[in-house]
């Protein structure tokens, strides 16, 4: 295994570069020691070598050269100490000592910021762990490249980085950071670790990750630049064509006279001075007119009582004078630290209260020259302010109506975007506050048509439709839009409430007005996601229909319908909302339209899923579930007990049926499991079959809409389709984007387009409206309830215990039968106490094959891929974490314990804590202090032994039995650190057992004790050393159908 | 030389190199950027010609002026020519009497505008106009307005000495308008402190601010960090000692990204308006406006 770190070299001196360095498990953890005071430099006893390091990032970069480094490193006992990341399969003794630093050589591949951009924003795909400062320096890159996107840059004049600096120079694109830019900045240098630093101790993060910045966000806008020539067609002579021609292009230096580049130098600095502003800014905050009962009714009335003919002539002038000209709006000024918007001191107190700015004190020179110089800047951009600089002590800007609606739309945005504060009603952020369209719908009820009763409505059916114009929650005629129109002023109080009215979207809402006609109900859909988008269309609020539709459309549909109670075939109860959820599925199933069942983990997904697929009409034709490989075990044995009745096929492994064959079986099946991977293999086949529906468990597998999968899965032809996920989509719209086109294929519009319209202004722009057009969109078709939700969690358990069924790959399998096979033999020819020793030492190596074949190995051979229970555990830890929980992982092995740490922080980018019998007890008290707080990792691995009791782990309420103590007593013990006095939540408890091994068969042994009780099964493993060898034999056996590979 | 026909002392040869002597900032073409400097200079170009002002400025781009100098009513210099001893020059303008002054500020101070304006660096032209009106021009309306003295043989009024101040002397203008006002006998300090008391007359306060330091806006400018290091800079020091045992991983999580402001890619542009003329003006505007173009994709 290869963890690869990244280190900043800072510019000074030579070119800024990122060097990437190594650390390989293979290695032993051990330096020569010499005796005496330990030397200032050794050579790193487990660092990668160049070659090593340049076959693991050929693919993303090439390097500029390679080169050592000296790093300073914690070490203990005279040896280096091991990143997080890196697992090392056997458990070393842990060194003695203090931890110090020391200096450590080792060798870097170097790469110039060119090159290290596309390296750092390729991570995920190199055949090496990027440690956390990889990561890190990524998140660094991906913000610059954000920052380039959106012109957040200065072209300017840096010194060359050798030779005369009076007449060489470079050309750089600097970051310009303002606002919230600047406090994301910090951020990343706050959070930047430590081991980034480790070439450059005495570097402040904050420099280090300036120069970093600097150098990336140079880099950025130079790819954006690939194809753009600024000095094309210049005539050559003094400084700005050279300047302009290393703007673009890998080559940065230019040369000039001296006094020339003095100057270019001199202007570019004169030129931006105004772009970043300083350390204290003016700040505008607009108020409304107060407000007059009296004329509001007065305009209410006219609007409420206006029939057609009411509403026209002298009355509309009226209206006109009440609620538009005649009212003053206040553009109020004020100071503002940069750095601390909450410290805050008005004009009115900057002209009159000395005390009052005592607070800026520090931060500006004289508060009130400040004050002028930044009005004088803000005037220069937004000439309207001069208006309110002809007294002596500005506080105030007055504006009559087109005046401040001129400043919500042109000045505030230029004045934010400039660095100055401002401040507006938070109503204009509201879509309320805006003319707005409603789309009805009416489905066809064709007399004579005998529509298929059965059938739904489908995306392809036509319904009737008309539009209405609202004005904030009020309907609107034509002829009183056209009223609004005759007013001529852009924003009106209505019923004490601000709207604005843009007179290209009153004429837009006129001409909606006139339209109508009939289209098919994706395209009405579609309506309420793609109008809207440019300025002169009218946002759609809502769309509606009548019957089935319209239920749909009305939004929390699920809580509407009658829960459905599951159907006689389906053995099990299902709790309130579980039929609730069963009622959403066949009522979108009725429909014709897909969903995504998205309930927070251990809501039942599958018990719900398989009440639908039990009450199918027995000629309903197959269902194909796709899913990933670690969860085909779960489903068949879930299956068995919930539905017995389905006739399950699972169309996986090498000798999976092809042809006539595979035709066959899948036809004389109800169910039909395959895996993802099968699923884009035998794409062909699959797509041949007529299937009734298809499901998608664990969703989040397609969510790259361009991979092999997503798109096999998205081609396969069905009548209903339904995605599972217990990842909230909704977070990443990219995902959601590719997991509603499986479930309902154009239902968002093309990906460009919907990325373009949705995800970044959604993402990162924070747009409110577009979201909540999204969220209307996508409602009806997403299900959703958290754990949290107080109508679930009066139906939850306290403390939730699943068995967690895993499969085992190809590789566990033959190891797992030539352990049983090698021991049998042993076992066979011999007694007393040698063969009680080795019926336990089989046991033993039976469950490590379980965990991971690396256990057993002990080979230091990577992790990723092998073991159906390492696949489990990422799945559900992925869930937790996305959820913003906490999990205690046990198992009863330390150096397993060990691989899970290593492998889960590098895996999920985060510290994972390890509790393990030669932790100290401070240390382990640290732990604990740190896991239970509430920015503390979320993880946490214990050994059975060490953690087991004593601590309260109650900020966890995930308990996952990662392999077996057969004692019931222990395991529970081991549970009640989560779930014990100051748990607030529901607590669910995970045992994982593999399919067919003896995990499973003992599990089922020790379920029958527990139910039987005075047994001697359930206290550890002693008594199986008392079992014949027939006996052994069936015990250790592995089952058919225990790998599903 | 061809120009060395055009006056009998003209021709000494040579200048003498100066270190660190004034540079004029701008290199090829005309000096001065802001309407007011051309203005200013306008009157000096209206009356001399040829080769004094083409050579007064390249001395003013050589750095033979060693000294700059402005104080009510005088501005004096000291200019490097080819002999070893520099010369004194000496550029008069009357002052506005006191009482005229007084008049102004008081209008001055009844509007922000002007005083906001200069602080951001701008002579707005209603001040001009506002002099006018006061009866006193800001700008010398001719040369006779001018006394030019210069310690060097030339006869001729202006030498390529004064006319390197003169150039030198519209590049202080355009840096800083209070420059020209200080000329006409109110220094930087001296009007807003003037003004600030003006103002808390109107507004009833007595003013109890400490008087603005005009060098540390200056100074500020040249020491303030460049790029990321500008909101970076002054975070705290991490020493790497004292984070031995939580090395490898972030010191503070990272929280979730801020969302953004969705402002199209060319704003900084339309902020900043176009750069002066002298590094390329509107057309480098044009030229970099490709750029954020290409950025937005």
């Amino acid at each position: 295994m290869l963890v690869i770190h990244g280190l900043w070299l800072s510019g000074d001196p030579g070119e800024p570069a990122l060097a990437v360095w190594g650390e390989r498990s293979t290695l032993p953890a051990e330096a020569p020691r010499r005796p005496g005071r330990l030397p200032r430099e050794r050579p790193h006893p487990f660092a990668a070598d160049h070659a090593t390091l340049a076959a693991a990032l050929a693919e993303a970069a090439e390097p500029t050269g390679l080169d050592t480094a000296l790093l300073t490193l914690p070490t203990r006992g005279g040896v280096p100490a091991d990143s997080p990341e890196l697992v090392r399969t056997a458990v070393a003794v842990p060194p003695r000592g203090r931890v110090t630093l020391g200096g450590w050589r080792v060798p870097v591949l170097r790469y110039a910021p060119d090159a290290a951009l596309p390296l750092l924003r390729a991570l995920d795909d190199l055949p090496a762990v990027p440690g956390a400062t990889l990561r890190h320096l990524a998140e660094l890159a991906d913000f610059a490249a954000d920052l380039v996107a959106r012109g957040r840059v200065l072209p300017s004049v840096a010194d060359a980085v050798a030779g005369d600096s009076a007449s060489g120079a470079r050309a750089v694109w600097r970051p310009l950071l303002t606002g919230t830019d600047a406090g994301w900045a910090r951020s990343l240098a706050l959070a930047l670790p430590p081991a980034a630093r480790a070439a450059a101790p005495e570097a402040p993060p904050g420099v280090l990750l300036a120069d970093a910045l600097d150098a990336l966000t140079d880099a950025a806008a130079r790819a954006a630049l690939a194809d753009t020539a600024l000095a094309r067609g210049m005539r050559p002579g003094g400084p700005v064509p050279a300047w302009l021609r290393a703007l673009t292009g890998p080559h940065r230096e230019f040369t000039a006279e001296p006094a020339a580049l003095a100057l270019l130098r001199a202007e570019l600095d004169a030129w931006q001075r105004d772009a970043a502003g300083g350390a204290v800014r003016a700040s505008f905050r607009l108020t409304e007119p107060p407000a007059d009962p009296t004329l509001d009714d007065l305009a209410l009335s006219a609007r409420t009582s206006g029939t057609k003919d009411a509403i026209q002539g002298p009355e509309v002038q009226d209206r006109g004078e009440v609620v538009g000209a005649g009212d003053r709006w206040r553009l109020e000024f004020g100071l503002q630290a940069a750095d601390e918007p909450s410290l805050h001191v008005d004009a009115a107190r900057v002209w009159r209260d000395a005390a009052a700015t005592a607070a800026l004190a520090g931060r500006s020179g004289n508060p009130q020259e400040t004050l002028l110089a930044e009005l004088g800047r803000a005037s220069r951009l937004w000439p309207d302010l001069d208006a309110a600089l002809r007294t002596a002590a500005p506080e105030v800007l007055e504006l009559d109506v087109e005046g401040a609606h001129r400043f919500l739309r042109e000045g505030a945005p230029v004045l934010h975007a400039a660095g100055f504060g401002v401040l507006l009603p938070s109503w204009w952020h509201r879509p309320s506050s805006r003319l707005g369209a409603r789309l009805r719908a009416r489905s066809r009820t064709a007399p004579g048509t005998v529509a298929g009763t059965a059938g739904g409505v489908g995306l392809d059916a036509l319904v009737d439709y008309r539009w209405e114009v609202y004005l904030g929650d009020e309907p609107l005629t034509a002829d009183e839009l056209a009223a609004l129109a005759a007013l001529k002023t852009p924003l009106v109080r209505l019923r004490g409430r601000w709207v604005e009215l843009d007179p290209k979207r009153l004429a837009a809402g006129l001409r909606l007005l006139r339209s109508a006609g009939e289209l098919t109900v994706a395209d009405l859909l579609r309506l309420g996601l793609t109008a809207g988008d440019d300025g002169a269309a009218l946002p759609v609020l809502e769309v509606t229909a009548d019957g089935a539709l319209g239920d749909l459309l009305a939004g929390a549909v699920e809580r509407r319908l009658t829960p459905l109670d599951p159907p006689a075939t389906f053995r099990g109860t299902l709790r309130p909302y579980q039929r609730r959820g069963l009622a959403w599925l066949a009522f979108l199933q009725s429909l014709g339209l897909g969903g995504v069942l998205a309930d927070d983990m251990g809501l039942g997904k599958t018990v719900q899923l398989l009440a639908l697929l039990a009450g199918d009409p027995p000629d309903a034709g197959p269902t194909l579930l796709v899913c990933p490989m670690s969860l085909v075990g779960n489903w068949q044995r879930e299956a068995a007990r919930f539905a017995p009745r389905l006739r399950v096929h699972v169309h996986h492994g090498a000798d999976r049926a092809r042809g006539e064959a595979f035709v066959e079986t899948v036809h004389a099946a109800d169910l039909v499991l395959t895996t993802y991977s099968v699923a884009a293999r035998d794409a062909v086949a699959l797509a041949g079959i007529d299937w009734h529906r298809v499901v998608v468990d664990e969703a989040q597998a397609i969510k790259n809409a361009s991979t092999r999968q997503a798109e096999a899965v998205r081609a396969l032809p069905a009548r209903h389709r339904v995605a599972v996920t217990g990842t909230p989509v909704e977070n990443r719209l990219a995902d959601l984007w590719s997991i509603m086109q499986f479930a309902n294929p154009g239902l968002l519009g093309p990906a460009a387009t919907f990325k373009k319209r949705y995800a970044e202004p959604i993402e990162r722009h924070g747009d409110t409206e577009a979201a909540e057009r999204l969220r209307r969109i996508t409602g009806p078709f997403v299900l959703r309830r958290l754990k949290t939700d107080a109508s679930i969690i009066s139906d939850l358990p306290e403390k939730l215990e699943m068995e967690v069924v895993c499969n085992l790959t190809a590789e566990q399998a033959s190891l797992y039968r030539a352990v049983v096979d090698d021991m049998l033999d042993k076992i066979e020819s011999s007694e007393g106490i040698e063969r009680r020793g080795l019926v336990l030492a089989t046991m033993t190596r039976l469950k490590q094959v379980c965990n991971h074949p690396a256990q057993l190995l002990r080979d230091g051979s990577p992790l990723p891929g092998r073991s159906g229970k390492l696949a489990r555990l990422e799945e559900i830890l992925e869930e937790v974490l996305a959820a913003g929980e906490k999990a205690l992982l046990f198992t009863q092995y330390a150096e397993f314990g060990g691989m899970l740490r290593g492998h889960l922080s590098a895996r999920f980018g985060r510290e994972v804590l390890f509790l393990h019998g030669g932790v100290g007890k401070a240390d382990r008290d640290a732990m604990v202090t740190r896991f239970q707080s509430a920015d503390g990792p979320s993880v946490f691995v214990l050994s059975l032994k060490a953690g087991g009791t004593g601590l309260t782990l109650t900020a966890a309420n995930h308990v996952v039995h990662v392999d077996r103590w057969w004692n019931p007593a222990v395991e529970d013990q081991a549970t009640d650190r989560a779930f014990r006095i100051g748990q607030r939540r529901r607590v669910q408890v995970r045992k994982f057992v593999c399919a067919g091994t003896v995990e499973e068969k003992v599990a089922a042994l020790i379920a029958d004790k527990r139910s039987l009780a005075a047994r001697v099964v359930g206290t550890g493993e002693q008594w199986v050393t008392e079992l014949s060898t027939a006996q052994l034999r069936d015990l250790f056996a592995l089952e058919a159908g225990a790998v599903a590979e | 030389m061809s120009q060395s026909a055009t006056g009998r002392f003209a021709d000494y040869g040579r200048p003498r190199r100066v270190e660190g002597g004034l540079k004029a900032r701008s290199t090829r073409g005309a000096i001065g950027r802001s309407w007011w400097s051309r203005r200013f200079l306008e009157v000096l170009e209206s009356f001399a010609l040829g080769t004094r002002l083409t050579r007064g400025r390249s001395y003013a781009r050589a750095g033979q002026v060693v000294r700059l100098d402005i104080a009510p009513g005088a501005v004096t210099a000291v200019v490097q020519g080819s002999r070893p001893r520099p010369y004194d020059v000496h550029i008069g303008l009357s002052p506005f009497p006191a009482e005229l002054w007084d008049r102004v500020e008081a209008e001055l101070a009844a509007q922000a505008f002007f005083s906001a304006r200069l602080l951001a660096g701008d002579l707005p032209a209603e001040l001009e106009e506002l002099f006018a009106a006061a009866g006193a021009p800001l700008f010398p309306a001719a040369v006779d307005e001018l006394t030019q003295r210069c310690s060097c043989p030339d006869f001729a009024v202006p030498c390529k000495h004064l006319a390197a101040t003169f150039y030198l002397l519209a590049e202080a203008f355009d840096a800083d308008p209070f420059a020209l006002l200080h000329w006409r006998g109110r220094a930087r300090v001296e009007l807003l402190d003037r003004l600030r008391s003006l103002r808390a007359a109107a507004t009833g306060v007595t003013p109890a601010f400490a008087t603005e330091d005009a060098a540390t806006d200056a100074d500020a400018a040249d020491l303030t960090p460049v790029g990321a290091a500008r909101v970076l800079a002054a975070l705290p020091q991490a020493p790497l000692a004292e984070a031995v045992d939580r090395f490898w991983l972030p010191p503070v999580p990272l929280p979730d990204r801020p969302p953004s402001l969705a402002t199209g890619p060319d704003l900084l542009l339309r902020q900043l308006g176009p750069p002066a003329p002298a590094i390329g003006g509107p057309g480098l505007l044009e030229r970099l406006r490709r750029a954020y173009r290409a950025f937005g994709g």
